[in-house]
């Protein structure tokens, strides 16, 4: 991890397990990027929370989304195969009708 | 006189379970036609449970109904209790069985429980007719009275406020309210329910943003192909991901809605390896009509159609066959940018045309010849009866009772 990851890793979710962390890279639509450390059996609710608090949003406003398909509630990096340096996307919700 | 005089304790016992049984079956069909108890079913023939069943049902529904939302209801209601009837029927693996022990017993009791159990026979096979019979009325009803039918959907989706549901939420529900936009997690909700039982690999509305476009809008369709790269294993590991969701192994087609946010617009492409197609469908009839007359470079989803063209190779790798597009004139794939499909009249309908392209192709393997089809299938004017059937499902699925 550099410096500057380490730095951006605020609401980090730690663990002091041997149960090896990785590190998930959150990105907004807007393209800014906000870094965690997560335990592989750490639902990922609880990133999902403190990626929410940390840019102000309602939690249930946002989507976070992994592999093309919405995280649920029960999902764990590993129950997701997620690997180190993973990338989350954060979208609002999607609508249409046309134009 | 479910009596049993049987001299062993098996057979005690086993007459037992089956008079349980059919008393069970009975209370449940009561709730369809309420006459019949269990005097009835030792009394009449085969024949005349028959005519009192199919009597009583073409007496409830017809074609000829006129739709309102008591009628609504009270249709909705006796499907259910037909479904719940052939439910309890269903559940008698021991008929068969029971009869045949009941056939060897000399007791008075068994002609009588002998005769009940071939007339529930009966009406289980009457039950599996009427209940596609009246599926076909319900949803026949909403195509011929639209405005009845927006007001129905309007009831129902404010009655189920306050309800919860899984996968979904009341204020997704409502995006299938009539002419409103519909979101995200309501079209997710079916493409992931109806593909389950399908050979129709359906991927989330955010896979597009992901694994076809450059930018998370749904805009710039990728443009870069590197076959080495880590999206390729990415864009695999989803397809094996939802590959796991499916009841079979043996899925044919792959069917991507895509939300283009800069438009607010609903469309979908359907890749099909049996037929070996790519199509791109799109409701929206001025992109369809501009697109018509320009040379394939300059059509709107061309592109678009060459993102697909690279996903379908890595689709078929993933699947064990050797697809080449790019590149390749000689191939025996067919790739339409735009599919000529029914055009939504209206500003509001491509979420609900998008939904209904996935409805044909489960349904009946790609587009369907629209004019031979009875309306409650067909892409109509107002999609409103389509709405009204998407929020039933809902319900239904949410165990919500009208």
């Amino acid at each position: 991890m550099s410096e500057e990851d380490q730095h951006s890793t605020q609401p980090e979710i730690k663990d002091e397990d041997a149960n090896a962390p990785i590190n998930v890279k959150v990105v907004s639509s807007t393209g800014d990027e906000v870094f965690f450390k997560i335990k592989r059996s750490t639902k990922l609710s609880k990133l999902q929370g403190a990626y929410a608090a940390k840019v102000g949003k309602d939690v249930g406003s946002i989507r976070f989304l992994y592999d093309g398909s919405r995280i649920s509630e029960t999902d764990t990096p590993a129950s997701l195969d997620m690997e180190d340096n993973d990338t989350i996307d954060v979208m609002v919700e999607q609508v249409g009708g046309c134009h | 006189m479910l009596t049993a005089t049987s001299s062993t304790f098996a057979q005690l016992h086993s007459i037992q379970g089956v008079t349980t049984q059919v008393k069970a079956i009975l209370s449940a069909l009561a709730k369809v036609v309420p006459g019949y108890t269990l005097t009835e079913a030792q009394k009449m023939s085969s024949s005349e449970t028959n005519y009192l069943f199919s009597d009583t049902l073409s007496s409830i529904a017809s074609p000829e109904t006129p739709l309102s939302i008591e009628s609504y209801k009270k249709l909705i209601r006796l499907h259910h209790s037909i479904l719940l009837g052939l439910e309890q029927l269903a559940q008698l693996p021991i008929l068969p069985s029971a009869l045949k022990d009941l056939s060897r017993q000399r007791c008075p009791g068994d002609t009588s429980l002998h005769h009940v159990i071939k007339n529930l026979y009966e009406i289980q096979q009457l039950l599996g007719n009427e209940c596609e019979r009246l599926n076909s009325i319900i949803w026949e009803l909403p195509e011929k009275s639209p405005v009845i039918a927006t007001q129905i959907l309007n009831s129902l989706v404010a009655e189920a406020s306050g309800q919860n549901f899984k996968f979904i939420q009341h204020s997704d529900l409502q995006t299938l309210s009539p002419e409103r936009w519909l979101n995200g997690e309501t079209i997710n909700y079916f493409v992931d329910k109806w593909c389950t039982d399908s050979d129709t690999l359906g991927v989330s509305t955010y896979w597009a943003n992901t694994f076809l476009f450059k930018d998370k809008a749904c805009t710039k369709p990728l443009d870069h192909f590197d076959n080495n790269s880590k999206i390729v294993k990415d864009l695999k590991r989803s397809i094996r991901k939802r590959e796991l969701d499916l009841n079979t192994l043996r899925w044919s087609k792959v069917y991507i809605p895509i939300n283009n946010a800069e438009e607010g617009h609903w469309y979908c492409a359907c890749i099909n390896f049996d037929r070996r197609t790519i199509d791109i469908l799109d409701s929206w009839g001025p992109t369809y009509r501009s697109s018509l007359n320009r040379p394939l470079r300059q059509k709107k989803h061309t592109s678009l159609l060459a993102a697909l063209m690279w996903i379908t190779e890595q689709v078929a790798d993933y699947r064990g066959e050797n697809v080449v597009l790019a590149r390749n004139p000689d191939t025996d794939w067919s790739c339409n940018p735009h599919v000529e499909v029914p055009l939504q009249p209206n500003s509001y309908d491509c979420g609900i045309h998008t939904l209904w392209h996935l409805y044909h192709i489960i349904n009946f393997g790609g587009l369907k010849n629209e004019s031979v089809l009875p309306a409650q299938h067909r892409f109509t004017e107002n999609m409103v009866g389509k709405r009204l059937r998407l929020v039933q499902e809902i319900l239904d699925d949410a165990g919500f009772r009208l």
